[in-house]
């Protein structure tokens, strides 16, 4: 029904360079990675809070007098306040900021400009003729999305237009490209665009805050040892022998 | 209140782990029936049935595999229904496509 030659000439090059598109962008952010330095700050400060919460959580278990050990070595020691310079803390988390949102940045940039180059290139080359067929039909509100180009109106909407073809392989591969080159890869884009919304918050966060606000957790949670109780606890449960 | 489990008591690497295998089976089965799909020549709505069917059937072997206890190896029975139920969508559709195209309109 159609054209052989666009077969050919537009099909399977389209998907060729799609392909080879998110293999290349898989191996340049590979290459172009630097290793994230995290400072031991951090990670004691993470794996002091993830401690207090295990107890806070599990509490219940031990008796008061090694839970109340537990809570005082938290609240005066690890969580202490540091009573540096002042002008010294505020410069970290203000400096890190700036250095992540370049680098998120130009993450960014090097994800969308190849999109917009291949959806533009597409369009110019491979414009004004029918590509593909769909095998399923949609109304008639789809036409003008799907036929760009073509200015035939009583072609059945399911005959599209070269771009709409580029649209869904670049939704049709993203789960190729995760089976094929590894799961997290850089070519996910659309979950790198959730990342991006919710990135920039995480490692800037202020430990010393966070610090303070598992101080005051720690320090209002009730604590109540429930061996004792177990006896009654098991009676009730099963109560009928 | 002291009788649930506490969430530390489930591995995060084996839960992803889990999750990554059942991803991995899914698209790669969407892939296969998408191309078996096309080059049969279903379309419309048979092909949609024909893509469901085998959601449900992968659906059913997961259920099997874990012998009806998927909670012990996933934290959400949802989950091992829906959670790729976009991407595999999709990644039928363009390979319903294609092989469709291939085979039937050229």
């Amino acid at each position: 029904m159609l054209d052989p030659s666009i077969r050919d000439w537009v099909l399977v090059p389209i998907l060729i360079v799609m392909f080879l598109q998110g293999v290349i962008r898989e191996y340049m952010s590979v290459l172009l990675k630097d290793p994230k330095k995290t400072e031991l700050k951090t990670i004691e400060s993470m794996s002091q809070i993830q401690r207090s919460k295990r107890l806070r959580a599990n509490g219940h278990n031990i008796p008061l007098e090694a839970y109340e050990m537990r809570k005082r070595y938290f609240v005066e020691k690890a969580f202490k306040a540091p009573e540096q310079k002042e002008g010294e803390m505020p410069q970290m988390p203000a400096q890190d900021p700036t250095a992540m949102m370049g680098m998120l940045k130009q993450n960014m940039g090097m994800m969308m400009i190849p999109n917009m180059l291949l959806m533009g290139w597409t369009s110019y080359f491979f414009s004004g003729f029918v590509i593909v067929r769909l095998p399923f039909s949609l109304t008639a509100k789809f036409k003008p999305m799907l036929q760009r180009g073509i200015q035939l109106t009583t072609l059945d909407v399911s005959y599209v237009s070269s771009l709409s073809w580029y649209f869904m392989l670049f939704m049709g591969f993203r789960g190729l490209f995760s089976v094929v080159l590894g799961a997290n890869s850089a070519t996910d884009q659309a979950k790198l665009m959730q990342q991006q919304v919710q990135g920039p918050a995480g490692p800037i966060q202020d430990f010393n805050k966070l610090n303070e606000a598992e101080k005051t957790e720690l320090e209002i949670h009730h604590h109540e040892w429930v061996t004792p109780s177990a006896e009654s606890r098991f009676k009730e449960v099963h109560n009928d022998r | 209140m002291v009788h649930e489990t506490p969430a530390e008591l489930m591995s995060a690497q084996r839960i992803a782990h889990n999750v990554k295998v059942i991803h991995f089976c899914r698209i790669l089965i969407s892939i296969v029936v998408g191309a078996a799909c096309g080059i049969i020549g279903y379309t419309g709505i048979r092909g949609f049935l024909f893509f469901i069917l085998s959601w449900i059937g992968t659906s059913l072997s997961y259920f099997i595999r874990t012998g009806w206890d998927t909670e012990k190896y996933f934290t959400s029975t949802w989950l091992l229904v829906t959670h790729d139920l976009f991407p595999g969508t999709m990644s039928f559709m363009m390979f319903w496509t294609l092989f469709y195209d291939i085979v039937h309109i050229y």
